[in-house]
């Protein structure tokens, strides 16, 4: 399978041959996918299709059994690391890579404050050494100001200073999209960021990914939601037993002998 | 002896370098338990390498020397090098452990301290490195005292609340270790690296997916918290002048985590407050049932029959039943808030 593979004009990422299996069973087994910079890609598939193990190995979560990844291959001259999977997950992280996860993981004991401000990159106050001396204030305080703007834009401003235990659940799935923003992902791969949200709310977020990709933050999402990912979505992966079967756009999909046997079932 | 003397001997004991010991002990251990959620349950190993580091460099190199500025500076030096075998102790536990899940980080720390007390405690240590078997180590500490500008013999305090000179001079060494460490570590954890420290406690995988390197956090707290653990160690050893193995079995542990759980874990003052209730309860306990034994309050020495040594036991059962209580209405701890404690807020 695989040879439905579409080349992209200038992809942000490459996956190549990537592989996971447990046991007998074949997880994931992509030949080669490429997603296109600057884009929304979603990835769609039956429950088990590897969806979310896809997403673990991007981000280092899984080890993958054979296989690669490579983020900005073409830099085009600007200094971005070229990245092979297969490295730690925070340094995939650091390299511009960020994730949220299908089950929202807020840090409970944390206010949102706090959850943002962990977010932030390159802290020299999170170096043991140099937290002691209080001179990360300044940048502590800007990063504050941009967390300020960022829970702003995504109607939590309110609540910057409570536990995030005390947060709907459409709350927390806005706190890890707003999180994982703090970071200035170049990459952000969001896992299943509809689930459990309200009719209007996921207008809403849909909204704020399209922002988002025309700020030129390239999105990738796992979704079943078939009218979202119609909505919001430039290029459309499907994914069945660990393999993709197909890519398209997503009118284009929809209508795939394909997808429609795997997955929509129409 | 009376209710009012038991009541004084347990008020000296609850501000007493044991008490700060514990407490300093209680810092350590609620860094990597409290705050960065590592279930070690072999910190008595850190506080037993801080005492034996220490008394053995003592031992194998200055001990007879009669002259006093021989045996300070290697006292000194004995303490730095305590210090630094509870953190080469932290470390090498650290790189084959932290990968790992909680409840396995907890079976490998308690059997790795228990390993190492058996081998201090073994006819092969005290051949082979001078740990003195299951006697331990005495008189060490001499030095620190001999340099002492209070007279050792003098009794100081009012009426019957009274500390000897030595006990002073070592108390005047332990508040403000306790209350700098206290600052030290105060500082961390308001600062960027705590709040990296308490995500790992919330859930690593948001740490690790948010570009931090958990495992080198996870080990930085490990080791600070060994290095608190062996500096309290080191204080316990000086205060009885004296190491032996059998001041640091797994209970030790088991105390400094009730000092920290009584005074709340993840609030960086509940240790002093655990220490000072928990030493206070554990020594009033202990004349409170003694005195009930010699004068038969309640009849428990007429009908159910309790000894004195039986009553020794009979204050661990009532503190175990206290902290069961505690966690069970309290889990906060004494200094704790309610959202820190259970996992809904």
């Amino acid at each position: 399978m695989d040879d439905v593979f579409v080349k992209k004009s200038d992809p942000i990422l490459e996956a190549e041959g990537l592989k996971k299996q447990y046991g007998e069973l074949v997880a994931v087994n992509v030949n080669h996918l490429e997603i296109q910079r600057g884009q929304v890609t979603a990835i769609i598939g039956p429950n088990g299709a590897g969806k979310t193990t896809f997403f673990n190995l991007l981000t280092g979560f899984t080890r993958p059994n054979q296989g690669s990844w490579v983020l900005n291959k073409k830099s085009g001259g600007q200094n971005i690391p070229t990245l092979i999977g297969g490295l730690p997950t925070y340094q995939i992280a650091r390299a511009g890579m960020v994730r949220t996860f299908q089950v929202t993981k807020t840090l409970d004991r944390m206010t949102v404050m706090e959850n943002m401000l962990l977010s932030s990159q390159k802290q020299m106050g999170e170096k043991m050494l140099r937290s002691v001396w209080p001179n990360w204030k300044t940048q502590q305080y800007l990063d504050t100001q941009k967390a300020e703007e960022l829970l702003a834009r995504y109607g939590l401003k309110e609540m910057k200073n409570n536990y995030t235990s005390t947060l709907s659940g459409g709350q927390r799935k806005l706190l890890e999209i707003s999180r994982a923003l703090m970071a200035d992902p170049e990459l952000l791969l969001l896992d299943e960021p509809l689930a459990g949200v309200n009719p209007a709310l996921i207008e809403k977020i849909l909204g704020y990914m399209r922002d988002l990709a025309n700020q030129g933050v390239t999105i990738v999402f796992v979704e079943h939601n078939m009218d979202a990912v119609v909505d919001v979505s430039d290029w459309v992966v499907c994914l069945a037993e660990g393999s993709v079967i197909a890519e398209a756009e997503p009118k284009n999909l929809i209508n795939n002998q394909a997808v429609i046997d795997a997955y929509l079932g129409r | 002896m009376g209710v009012g003397e038991v009541t004084i001997n347990a008020l000296q004991a609850c501000v007493g370098v044991g008490a700060i010991a514990y407490a300093i002990s209680g810092v350590g251990l609620n860094l990597q338990f409290g705050f960065t959620g590592l279930l070690n349950l072999g910190h008595a190993g850190s506080m037993m390498m801080g005492a034996y580091g220490t008394a053995i460099f003592v031992e194998v190199t200055g001990f007879s020397d009669s002259n006093l500025w021989v045996r300070l500076p290697i006292l000194g030096a004995g303490v730095l090098i305590g210090i630094l075998a509870a953190d080469i102790m932290g470390f090498i536990l650290g790189l084959f452990t932290l990968k790992l899940r909680h409840e396995y980080l907890a079976i490998i720390t308690i059997a790795f301290a228990e390993i190492l007390r058996r081998v201090i405690r073994s006819k092969w240590g005290k051949e082979n490195l001078e740990t003195g078997g299951a006697n331990g180590i005495q008189n060490f500490a001499e030095a620190f005292y001999n340099i002492s500008p209070i007279p050792p013999n003098g009794h100081y305090g009012i009426g019957d609340f009274t500390f000897t000179g030595r006990q002073v001079w070592l108390f005047l060494w332990a508040l403000p270790t306790l209350i700098l460490i206290i600052l030290l570590i105060r500082t961390l954890l308001n600062s960027p690296w705590g709040r990296v420290i308490k995500a790992i406690r919330e859930d690593e995988e948001v740490a690790r997916s948010l570009g931090k390197n958990v495992f080198l956090y996870k080990l930085q707290s490990l080791c600070i918290g060994g290095t608190i653990g062996a500096i309290a160690g080191i204080l316990f050893a000086f205060e009885r002048q004296n190491v032996t193995p059998d001041d640091f079995e797994p209970e030790l542990t088991f105390y400094v985590y009730t000092i920290v759980i009584l005074g709340g874990t993840s609030k960086i003052w509940g240790s002093v407050v655990g220490s000072i209730v928990f030493w206070f309860s554990l020594i009033w306990l202990e004349g409170i049932v003694k005195l009930a034994i010699n004068e038969n309050w309640l009849w428990v020495a007429s009908v159910l029959k309790l000894n004195n040594a039986q009553g020794g036991v009979i204050r661990f059962i009532l503190v175990g039943l206290t902290l069961i209580l505690l966690l069970a209405f309290r889990p906060e701890g004494i200094l704790g808030k309610k959202e820190g404690a259970t996992a809904n807020g």
